[in-house]
């Protein structure tokens, strides 16, 4: 019997478990399959209903989690094959090579300067360049480079070198290879996390077409200092600051018609916030948001709901929305529905509160692991109402959005939950 | 009738200024002549209208006359010159509907031609005495509405097109193109009205005449609440409460419609074959033409080359091998009739349709009118059951057939734009196939701004919208068409092609040269770069 969890997924969820299955005396191994856990958290400016800093409640979880001495953080690294039952898994992981010795590499950042290779940043959600040789965010964990290969002029053609030369710390290593590490586990904790569905699929928005159109995550992301825009909320048409902005809620979400009926718990608030938000940099922004139905239903939702209304100036409107655009200016023009009648007005800038879905990884996991979906392609659990978080391979936990649409509060308390579940059946096993 | 003899009756449309007067002179002067016409006077023989020839013929008439001023006489200045256009064309429609256009006469009787008046009854009288009755069945009483059902008839609607799941987000409204231009329609209020249990404005509601069935709403609505299908229920119900459309032409469309659905006449349909097409009788593909043969009759004045469109068709699928069986005895799909309240009719002619080709030993049928492929998919596989046959659209076919190297397409520089129809599109999901028939047959496509699924229409549906709106709709689209530097406008579609040339014949408001371009159908396209 192992007295030991491998948590997939180093997003809040995964951190949270991890914490609290290493604080219970447990050896954990957190596998993430980019260059630093944090997940989507990491991205995001301010969290509801609060308008707490994001990172900065965030990135001293991800320290605790790197430095306790009962855990074992592999990140740029993916399962890839699972044997055996609870209490005795045998999991294969594939460390993909990041060409850079994580114990020599101090994130120093002097290779940075040399890279000559731009890539668009994931992180920034394409709004910003990054090097081939990058570290995703500046709070990273754990803090080293890591090198795409797909863009590395060594790698690709076998001239520059530069990184190389600019370490002093003598840390990059392009004969690195991808490696196979093995690990027995007693239970396993999976926490893939969500993408943002791409909205360009559904032209009625006109993202992708209309350049002052973006996805509330790409707004996430330009509000944020230390964002691709230092804060500056920028339209892409002339990076003219917006005044007028446009919320529209469900974009995806509650629409059977492209595959998502679910809601995704989240847009309400969110759109909320990005609102709030937007009045707190500038006096003078004017927002409205476009809502099927306002679901703030948590504690201190709909509060955060009215305090939008009566002290950010924060108009909604009950309609869904599509966008044209105004050719002469790219003014976005959005079309929406009062009592049956077609309106229109002309806004500065479109956000689009995008669905959030599975990720696409995740159904090859839980073909890895055995594990069964739902029918909207999330993790499915063993009992929806009196087992959320068990699955139907025992031993296997499920915590964060992966299980299912939840927000930040809610998939820290998974987070704890599938970590205590583990316990439990490792205590009765006898571990 | 009472000894048994044949007596015909007739209608005689006289106009005020002459024709009556001549009637009326032929009175006063005791000219003896036959009793069998009812006179209705009109004030100028250009206002008879086609349709009218047809719904008295439809009615039970023998024999139809239509009289006014001689030529230079009109008192309208040039009424009858329009009536002696108007009435080639429906004689050439009842040539081809079988009726013959024996049964009707146009003749100038002057005012002070009063022996003229009591001659042309006599002969015009034996004249359908020797033709004998007319051959159309007598017409159905109309169908009469039960208030006492509508509310079980509508929940059955709304419970066949999802209508209850639809959450009032409004988003059908945001992509209406007419709710664009009418702020008292939108397709959610519709649904709402009925679905909240308020049906007794079937009777009443013109909105779903206003609908133009484009199924924008459709293919938006995130719940997929089937808006047009709603509409077409409830123009069901609403038809038998006298809420009915007002139709172009005046009716004249499905009054030819329901002749072909009730009747068993002969057709003479086939007159477009020009000798160098290879036709069959029977054979492994079918081609069904549609009602092009009485649109090209009817809107002979305009020159808009229909009958070029099943002549095209006919020669790419000869250059390719393929002899299509083209029948005589083909029928309307009932498209029209199906979207104008008359169910009925559609499932006589899907009977007719669906028992021919099947006679002809068809495994394919190839459309060149989407409304028909439409209806033969969703509407007549719905009431039958999957058809064994296979249906394409001629644009699919050449795009097959492109692609399995049997059509060789010569190599041009055109710029075109396509103008994805309604039914073509959104209601049968075909986009590529005609780009991809374009792009062989050497053509640039460029798009529209509003493409594939958000096309948009060409603001007229079964001939029972065409008002203020489809015109606004119509200079939208053509402007938009405009816009992308094409040298031509290319429909998959005869509608759109008849309803977008109309704008380009007619005023609008805004300068003809925003949106003057030629409009030509696909097939005349592809068969103009066939090698």
């Amino acid at each position: 019997m192992e007295k030991s969890v491998m948590v997939i997924g180093g997003g809040i969820a995964g951190i949270q478990a991890s914490l609290d299955l290493a604080d219970k005396g447990m050896i954990v191994h957190l596998v993430e399959k980019t260059p630093s856990i944090g997940g989507r958290m990491a991205q995001l400016d301010k969290t509801f209903p609060t308008n707490d800093c994001s990172i900065c409640i965030l990135a001293p979880k991800m320290a605790d989690c790197f430095s306790h001495p009962n855990t074992n953080v592999i990140t740029y690294a993916e399962v890839v094959g699972v044997e055996g039952k609870a209490g005795g898994f045998k999991v294969k992981v594939l460390k993909k090579a990041r060409y850079v010795d994580e114990a020599k590499c101090t994130g120093c950042g002097e290779c940075l300067e040399k890279c000559p290779a731009k890539v668009p940043s994931e992180f920034e959600m394409g709004l910003a360049k990054r090097k081939a040789i990058y570290m995703p965010m500046m709070q990273a964990v754990p803090r080293v480079m890591t090198i795409d290969k797909e863009h590395c002029l060594t790698l690709t053609k076998g001239k520059c070198g530069n990184c190389k030369k600019a370490c002093k710390r003598e840390a990059i290593d392009y004969e690195m290879k991808d490696q196979i590490l093995e690990f027995e586990v007693g239970s396993i904790i999976v926490a893939t996390g969500y993408d943002v569905w791409d909205p360009s699929s559904s032209t009625e928005y006109g993202y992708g077409k209309y350049p002052n159109v973006f996805t509330a995550m790409e707004y996430e992301r330009m509000i944020n200092a230390a964002g691709p825009t230092h804060g500056h909320i920028e339209r892409r048409s002339d990076k003219e600051r917006p005044v007028k902005m446009a919320f529209i809620q469900c974009v995806g979400s509650r629409n059977p018609q492209v595959g998502h009926p679910y809601c995704c718990a989240v847009c309400c608030m969110h759109c909320t916030k990005e609102a709030m938000l937007a009045r707190e940099h500038h006096d003078d922004m004017a927002s409205t948001i476009f809502y099927k139905d306002l679901r703030a239903c948590a504690k201190g939702f709909w509060e955060y709901v009215e305090r939008a209304k009566r002290d950010y100036g924060v108009r909604y409107i009950n309609s869904d929305a599509t966008v044209q655009e105004n050719p002469d200016t790219h003014n976005p023009i959005v079309v929406y529905d009062v009592g049956g009648r077609q309106q229109s007005e002309e806004f500065d800038m479109v956000v689009l509160a995008t669905t959030l879905v599975p990720r696409k990884e995740t159904a090859d996991l839980a073909k890895i692991l055995g594990l069964k979906l739902d029918e909207f392609g999330f993790l499915e659990s063993a009992d929806r109402i009196l087992g959320p978080g068990t699955t139907n391979v025992p031993g296997i936990y499920i915590a964060g959005y992966a299980a299912g649409p939840a927000d930040i509060p809610e998939s820290v308390a998974q987070g704890s939950s599938a970590a205590a579940k583990a316990v439990e059946m490792l205590a009765q096993a006898g571990a | 009738m009472s000894d048994g003899k044949f007596d015909p009756s007739i209608v005689a449309f006289c106009c005020n200024w002459c024709s009556y007067a001549g009637a009326d002179l032929a009175g006063v002067s005791r000219m003896q002549y036959p009793t069998n016409a009812r006179i209705i006077r009109v004030m100028c023989s250009g206002r008879v209208e086609p349709y009218f020839v047809l719904r008295a013929l439809e009615l039970g008439a023998d024999g139809v006359l239509v009289a006014g001023c001689h030529i230079g006489d009109c008192h309208y200045i040039s009424g009858n010159v329009e009536a002696e256009k108007r009435m080639a064309a429906t004689k050439e429609v009842l040539d081809k509907l079988g009726i013959g256009q024996k049964r009707m006469k146009l003749e100038w009787i002057s005012a002070s031609e009063g022996q003229k008046f009591a001659t042309t009854m006599k002969e015009f009288t034996e004249q359908i005495r020797s033709l004998g009755p007319n051959p159309l069945p007598k017409a159905a009483k109309a169908r009469k509405g039960n208030p006492a059902n509508i509310k079980q008839k509508m929940d059955r609607i709304i419970e066949d097109t999802g209508a209850f799941d639809c959450v009032e987000c409004g988003k059908c409204t945001t992509v209406c193109p007419v709710a664009k231009y009418n702020p008292n329609f939108a397709p959610r209020t519709v649904v709402l009205k009925a679905s909240e249990g308020i049906v007794e404005n079937v009777a009443s509601n013109r909105d779903v005449w206003t609908c133009v069935t484009c199924e924008m709403c459709n293919s938006m609505c995130p719940y997929k609440v089937d808006y047009s299908g709603f509409i077409r229920g409830m123009r069901n119900e609403a038809v038998e409460f006298d809420n009915v459309p007002v139709c172009s032409q005046g009716g004249l469309m499905q009054s030819i419609m329901r002749i072909q659905a009730h009747g068993s006449l002969k057709q003479n349909r086939l007159d477009w074959v020009t000798k160098d097409l290879k036709i069959a009788d029977k054979g492994e593909v079918f081609f069904f033409t549609g009602c092009v043969p009485y649109y090209d009759s009817i809107f002979k004045e305009r020159n808009l080359g229909l009958s070029d469109i099943p002549r095209a068709a006919v020669k790419i699928m000869n250059r390719a091998g393929i002899t299509p069986v083209v029948s005589n005895d083909e029928v309307c799909c009932g498209h029209d009739l199906n979207w104008t309240g008359d169910e009925a009719s559609l499932q006589k002619l899907m009977k007719k349709n669906v028992d021919l080709i099947k006679a002809s030993g068809a495994k394919k049928v190839v459309f060149s009118c989407p409304e028909c492929m439409r209806t033969f998919n969703l509407d007549y596989q719905d009431l039958m059951g999957d058809f064994e046959f296979e249906m394409v659209h001629i644009s699919e076919l050449v795009d097959d057939l492109v692609k399995e190297g049997k059509l060789k397409l010569k190599k041009g520089s055109k710029k075109v734009t396509f103008q994805d129809s309604c039914r073509l599109g959104r209601h049968l999901g075909i986009y590529d196939p005609p780009r991809e028939a374009l792009k062989a047959a050497g053509a640039q496509v460029l798009e529209m701004d509003n493409t594939r699924d958000k096309a948009l229409c060409c603001g007229v549906s079964a001939w029972a919208t065409c008002d203020e709106i489809s015109r606004k709709l119509q200079v939208d689209r053509l402007r938009e068409a405009k816009k992308t530097g094409a040298d031509c406008l290319v429909t998959g579609c005869y509608k759109c092609l008849i309803h977008l040339s109309c704008t380009l014949e007619n005023k609008t408001q805004v300068p003809k040269e925003q949106i003057d371009m030629p409009i030509k159908d696909l097939s005349v396209v592809i068969a103009d770069a066939l090698e």
